[in-house]
């Protein structure tokens, strides 16, 4: 087992108002060791679940969960909850979207990290706060012993998620889930924190699964990436492979429709329609109603995932062949 | 204890950095009260110029005096030194109410509110049960059962005041747990005790303050009814509830004898608002009071120019 972390057909389903909605539907994923796996997708496609999955912070009460997740070849969704809460921060961490609701607004930074490293480590308070302040350098954040005093209120956006970010690292974890950590960010301050998080998973090799919506910042981060669609992976591979010609579809159009690729003068492309309802996906290709390709057999089945040579694999009946993507 | 709640609040900031400041000129006056109230409540037996139980039926409802600084009540006792002594039971009777409610409510609240599901269900269904009945009818009956004294009207009314406290509580932690941070917690692996008792408290607490303070307000006047129906403090024991009730009689011959007990209620409860209210806004780091542009400018740019100058 040479995967940090390996989902197979995970499928989550959520209690609503409305009835059961199938959220995932069947999730294939692995992350390497050392590597950033990037996931991306439209709003609402399962991105962000998957990571709560992975993290188990769904309320058990109204989800169902099937399927597995293995971390270093542990099973995660059978782990009592006393062994998952000692997991949690050490062996995987978990970083959020918007960096100024998920620091506790009481405490100062220096006493959050010293807090996290104490809680797992049992480390008395000098030492812990010592190590605060080493993990702020880390991240950045500069004169340490100064910022170490201040509240999370006091910091920028971008500032307050190298907090978040040297909380979540603090006990050296071998996996960190980045649930879209640039999105509540300015462009500028999002090319520092993706390069910290890269040169953070250099230095300590560790890996990252970054979940966002943006193709360029998988670009410029992921080795491999994954696409999602309604519940389901539909398309992984070697990130470079993948921009250059997306074998699915869905994919294709995803990366047409980033801005300054097309030639000048002309529209830029979009996809028609909406993503389906989650509430009785059909056994079908989901992606077969907004289709330019889609024919009876892609609304009778779903597709097997078609192999497409070095790890490249894509959920379509027809994958496109590789050619220049615009 | 003081710290394992506060944690990290910033009660020490005034010292460090020069920003948020507890002591406003209101909140400084009313302190001063509190203090004076405590201060000589506690050393009553050393200020009061005469016994509280003394009686001197010679000199009944008296007006205020050089003798009697407040005059004397009905029986000839000096309302002055039982003011002092009444303000003893009356005062640490309601803090006792308040840290019965406290120490039972409050960890029930978080527990309910955290954890949800049968647990909430089952505290909260306990809490409709106490809520249903009245609740000085609750504490009489309490209080008749158990024998009638100080300490079971004290015991019997800390009872009655958890179902408001714990609900307080319970809906503040439903507030707090669907915050960003406390997912981030959990994802950080801490415990659920770590998360409710050193995350989840500290950022309730300001408000749970605020509804103690007046808790004590209400205790105060509720131990005066008890007092009142025989069944609180019994006389001849000082309380100034039951002098305030005690005075009514006598409302059209001498009205001091229930007005000074009053006053002192009012003073002490509207004392404990404005502080409670201060120190609300001085635990939330965020709403720290800086000064204004122009103080600051007045105060400190003045002096730079002054030094750059020389």
């Amino acid at each position: 087992m040479d995967n940090l972390l390996e989902i197979s057909n995970l499928t989550v389903e959520l209690m609503s108002t409305q009835g059961i909605v199938y959220a995932l539907s069947g999730v294939d994923l692995s992350v390497r060791p050392g590597e950033i796996h990037g996931i991306v997708g439209e709003s609402g496609c399962g991105k962000s679940m998957t990571a709560k999955s992975v993290m188990r912070l769904h309320n058990p009460r109204r989800t169902r969960m099937g399927g597995s997740i293995r971390f270093e070849g542990q099973e995660l969704l059978s782990l009592s909850d006393r062994a998952m809460e000692k997991l949690r921060g050490t062996e995987i961490s978990m970083i959020f979207q918007d960096p100024m609701t998920s620091l506790n607004p009481l405490m100062t930074i220096g006493a959050q990290i010293a807090d996290m490293y104490r809680c797992h480590t049992g480390a008395g308070k000098g030492e812990a706060m010592d190590k605060a302040k080493e993990m702020l350098t880390k991240v950045g954040i500069e004169p340490a012993a100064r910022r170490c005093r201040q509240y999370p209120f006091e910091l920028s956006g971008g500032m307050q998620q190298r907090v978040m970010i040297a909380m979540a690292i603090a006990c050296t974890p071998k996996l960190l889930i980045a649930d879209e950590p640039t999105t509540a960010l300015d462009v500028t301050i999002q090319a520092q924190i993706l390069e910290l998080l890269q040169k953070l998973s250099d230095d300590m090799g560790m890996s990252i699964l970054l979940i966002t919506h943006n193709f360029g910042v998988v670009a410029e981060t992921c080795r491999r990436v994954s696409v999602m669609y309604a519940g389901k992976v539909v398309e992984t591979g070697e990130t470079s492979a993948l921009l250059r010609g997306a074998r699915h579809p869905y994919s294709r159009s995803l990366i047409n429709s980033i801005p300054g690729g097309g030639e000048r003068g002309t529209r830029l492309e979009t996809i028609p329609g909406f993503p389906p309802a989650m509430f009785r996906p059909p056994e079908a290709c989901l992606f077969a109603p907004r289709c330019p390709y889609a024919d009876d057999r892609c609304r009778a089945a779903y597709p097997p995932s078609a192999d497409c040579g070095n790890g490249h694999l894509a959920a379509c009946f027809y994958p496109l062949r590789e050619e220049a993507a615009v | 204890m003081f710290s394992a709640i506060f944690g990290h609040a910033p009660l020490y900031r005034s010292r460090k950095r020069k920003t948020g400041r507890l002591f406003t000129p209101a909140v400084a006056v009313s302190f001063a009260v509190l203090l004076i109230l405590i201060f000589t409540c506690f050393f009553a037996s050393v200020l009061a110029p005469y016994n509280p139980n003394a009686q001197d039926l010679y000199n009944r409802l008296a007006t205020p005096s050089a003798r009697h600084l407040f005059g004397t009540d009905q029986n000839g006792r000096d309302l002055f030194s039982r003011i002092l002594y009444g303000g003893r039971t009356a005062l640490t009777s309601a803090l006792g109410v308040v840290a019965i409610s406290m120490i039972i409510g409050v960890p029930l609240g978080l527990i309910s509110g955290y954890k949800g599901g049968r647990a909430d269900t089952f505290i909260m269904r306990c809490c409709d049960v106490l809520l249903s009945f009245p609740s000085l009818l609750l504490a009489f009956v309490l209080v008749a059962g158990l024998g009638r004294n100080t300490f079971n009207a004290v015991l019997a009314l800390g009872i009655v005041y958890v179902p408001m406290l714990t609900r307080l509580t319970r809906s503040l932690t439903l507030v707090e747990k669907n915050k960003v941070y406390v997912s981030a917690c959990i994802s950080l692996g801490y415990s659920e005790r770590r998360i409710i008792f050193r995350h989840i408290l500290p950022n309730c607490i300001s408000t749970i303050l605020v509804q103690i303070t007046l808790d004590i307000a209400y205790a105060i006047l509720d131990l005066a009814s008890l007092s009142f129906l025989g069944l609180g403090t019994q006389p001849p024991q000082a309380d100034w509830g039951a002098m305030l009730d005690e005075g009514r009689a006598f409302l059209l011959i001498n009205p001091l004898l229930s007005l000074i007990p009053g006053f002192v209620i009012v003073v002490t409860v509207v004392a404990l608002n404005i502080f409670s209210d201060g120190l609300h806004q001085y635990l939330d780091p965020a709403q720290t009071a800086l000064p204004g542009f122009r103080k600051y400018e007045r105060k400190y740019l003045k002096k730079k120019e002054v030094e750059t100058d020389g």
